[in-house]
């Protein structure tokens, strides 16, 4: 090879590695991605599958329903007793109630005025036009299920009017009125599912609000089916809709008010339990359950009770007597 | 490495005899000025590549990154502040989630063709799940208006699909286009020592063979060596100027572009959030306490507790020009006004008048909540723009100041190598 010769072929090796090193390329492996993929449902936020059942107390017994008796007629609103949670309540001008924001019929925003409407919201305006002349003098605070003792508890609320139900247990921590709705906790399915009680549940899923009574009573069934928890009782619809769950189980009465949301459901099933409802108060204030206790007097007397069961729940047949209201003294 | 060269062959060359020790000196010159210029060649092309990567890989991945996550997260204030308007959604509103949607989905089709295999499978989350949040959002919509409140239920599963899944892996792409765009600026910024050493040592190497040869052969100059000289001294000086130069750029593109964009980000990532946090805490009515909270801090992230500290004092801070700082100050302004604002409405609505906080709250016009935080908005992006304009500008500026740098390698190297051979040559052939 000649010296010339060499410098070409050095040139020209040197032209190669350049054109390799433009234009290297690294060979993709074929991808099967698609064959993965997968649609999955998203859950609403909060839940727990399977859902965490509280361990039942061993609660005294007691008369559940029994409430304290109201003190003779009522103060007349603007006058309320000196040192009374009522004084309390009228000095800082309104009232303020826990409720749940999306039980459709109970206590929901209207979406034309965004206010909320419902039979436990026209409760909780009887109570403040009895304060203070006023239906209006409300602050609404919405709650979950699980928060409805704590907030009564740390006085964030004056009152808690939320489908509660009325037990020995939770007589413990907290005081209740007498008795607004009775209640039987049933079963919602979707329509055509076959699904006629908990004993076709078995190791299936059934949806129910996180602290609620019916999350128990769904953990109790002979039948064993799964309990889920949510915030919500309206997020169980949303998992029954999606599939996610294959019932909800929870009082009749909030039932009804799921079904009306949803035509392809049906509520089903024998009473599997007897669940009175009843405003929460603080166990400091039994002047303000006797206050209230009046106010529900008042109520069932004059047929406004009955008019706005009618108005409202009309869909759980016509009226019925309101619940008797049943004092311990 | 090339005077004690000379000084080997002086001491220990005795032996050899002439034309042997020129074939050494050739071999070794060819040897040398190959490496170097295989050397020189390499980082010139690897620099070129890597800048190629920030103007046409890393860089848009980036600024498709900042979009699609601005996308969805707009999407999601904007979805929950329609719904606190009664009745029907204002018709602004929803043209601006539909936007919004549309961008995202945009900037996830362009994102998913640049994409590295971890980027793959978290674009792939959002591919997957983006068309489940907004079927989520329409059957929202539908009940809604029905009255029914199933509505508030879809549209709280919608909302958390997105926070919990769609945004993170939203900010995992941006995070990790942004650390790519980083570290290859970080690598182009790089000074080229070794090219330097290996050129200098070339130089010296030629320098010292010429010494030799004039002792050797009694001509002062040989001009093969002179030209390979030459040749070794204009690589040299090409590839450290225009590597150094371009290093020097992209270095400039890092601390006021890349660096900058990061502050910026997270400014509108903090805005965004803060926005959905009001409406979320409306949304809850009363028990919205987590979010009013998670309102305050973030705000105080972005302009701190007296409006003048925060990430957007930070970014003009750094901003490296008037523009840049003007529409900053233009973002921090909205930002005070809007926490002066937004205090208006947490009154109200502390005070039991819900409904007045929601009117306020979702009122039009400019000096509204939605106006205030549509100019914040369009601040932050104008100064992202600039910036992500910034740094695209300043690694192309690099990438030209390497241009012609690869072609004059190898011909200088070829040059270099055959003078070598060409001076040397007729050296040995005197001892024939």
């Amino acid at each position: 090879m000649t010296p010339r010769m060499r410098a070409r072929a050095l040139a020209a090796a040197l032209l190669v590695l350049s054109l390799s090193a433009g234009c290297g390329s690294d060979e993709d492996a074929p991808r099967a991605a698609t064959a993965e993929a997968k649609g999955v449902v998203p859950r609403p936020l909060n839940v727990q599958d399977p859902a965490d059942v509280p361990s039942a107390q061993p609660a005294p017994s007691c008369v559940p329903r029994a409430s304290l008796r109201p003190a003779g007629a009522l103060p007349k609103p603007g006058n309320m007793p000196a040192g009374t949670a009522m004084a309390r309540i009228a000095k800082r001008g309104r009232l303020v109630v826990g409720i749940d924001q999306n039980a459709y019929l109970f206590s929901f925003a209207d979406p034309a005025t965004g206010d909320l409407v419902g039979f436990e919201i026209d409760l909780a305006r009887a109570i403040a036009k009895a304060l203070f002349g006023d239906p209006k003098a409300i602050q609404f605070r919405a709650i979950t299920t699980a928060d409805r003792i704590p907030v009564i508890e740390r006085g964030e609320v004056d009152m808690v009017i939320r489908t509660m139900t009325m037990t020995c247990e939770r007589w413990q921590q907290v005081s209740f009125s007498t008795e607004y709705l009775s209640s039987h906790q049933r079963l919602l399915v979707r329509r055509g599912s076959g699904i006629r009680d908990f004993a076709d549940l078995g190791g299936r899923k059934v949806c129910a609000t996180r602290g609620s009574t019916s999350i128990r009573a769904i953990a109790a069934q002979p039948s064993r089916p799964v309990p889920v928890s949510t915030d919500s009782t309206l997020d169980c619809l949303v998992m029954l809709q999606q599939g996610q769950v294959d019932a909800v189980s929870t009082i009749d009465v909030l039932l009804a008010g799921l079904a009306a949301q949803d035509p392809a459901t049906e509520i089903t099933g024998a009473a599997v339990s007897d669940e009175p409802s009843g405003i929460g108060i603080s166990k400091k204030s039994p002047e303000l359950v006797r206050f209230v206790n009046g106010v529900l007097e008042g109520l069932r007397a004059d047929g406004t009770w009955a008019r706005s069961h009618q108005r409202w729940l009309s869909s759980l047949g016509p009226a019925p007597k309101p619940p008797a209201a049943v004092y311990r003294d | 490495m090339g005077v004690p060269a000379v000084l080997f062959v002086r001491r220990f060359g005795r032996g050899i005899t002439t034309p042997d020790l020129y074939r050494l000196v050739a071999a070794g010159l060819v040897l040398l000025g190959l490496t170097a210029g295989i050397v020189a060649f390499a980082t010139a092309q690897h620099r070129s590549a890597l800048l190629r990567d920030v103007v046409a890989v890393n860089g848009p991945l980036s600024v498709g990154a900042q979009e699609l996550y601005r996308s969805l997260s707009d999407a999601d204030a904007t979805a929950s502040n329609a719904f606190l308007a009664n009745g029907a959604e204002p018709a602004a509103l929803r043209q601006r989630y539909l936007d919004d949607i549309a961008r995202a989905t945009a900037a996830l089709t362009v994102a998913l063709g640049d994409a590295d295999e971890g980027d793959t499978a978290r674009l792939a989350v959002l591919a997957d799940q983006l068309p489940v949040y907004t079927g989520l959002v329409e059957t929202a919509r539908s009940y809604n208006r029905l009255g029914v409140p199933l509505g508030a239920a879809y549209l709280r599963e919608a909302s958390g699909l997105m926070r919990e899944t769609l945004l993170p892996a939203a900010d995992e792409v941006f995070g990790s286009a942004q650390r790519r765009l980083i570290a290859g600026q970080r690598e182009a910024a790089g000074f080229p020592w070794v090219v330097l050493l290996l050129g200098l040592v070339t130089v010296g190497s030629l320098l010292a063979a010429q010494v030799l040869v004039a002792r050797r052969s009694n001509r002062v100059f040989n001009r093969g060596l002179l030209a390979a000289s030459l040749a070794a001294l204009i690589s040299l000086a090409w590839t450290t100027t225009a590597v150094g130069l371009a290093a020097r750029q992209v270095d400039i593109g890092h601390r006021d572009g890349s660096a900058l964009v990061s502050v910026l980000a997270d400014a509108r990532r903090a805005a965004l959030q803060a926005r959905a946090d009001e409406g979320l805490t409306l949304v809850a009515r009363g028990s919205g306490a987590a979010f009013e909270k998670e309102f305050g801090v973030v705000l105080t992230e972005l302009i701190g507790v007296d409006g003048r500290g925060g990430m957007l004092a930070g970014a003009s801070a750094r901003a490296p020009s008037a523009a840049d700082r003007a529409v900053i100050e233009e973002a921090r302004g909205q930002a005070r006004r809007w926490r002066e604002l937004h205090g208006q409405v947490r009154k109200l609505d502390d005070s039991g008048d819900y409904l007045g906080a929601v009117k306020l709250a979702t009122a039009a016009g400019p000096d509204s909540l939605s106006g205030l935080f549509g100019r914040l908005d369009a601040a932050i992006s104008t100064a992202l723009d600039q910036t992500n304009e910034r740094v695209h500008r300043q690694a192309s500026h690099a990438g030209n100041a390497l241009g012609g740098l690869a072609l004059a390698l190898v011909l200088l190297t070829a040059g270099l190598l055959t003078a070598v051979v060409v001076g040397i040559r007729p050296r040995i052939g005197e001892y024939r």
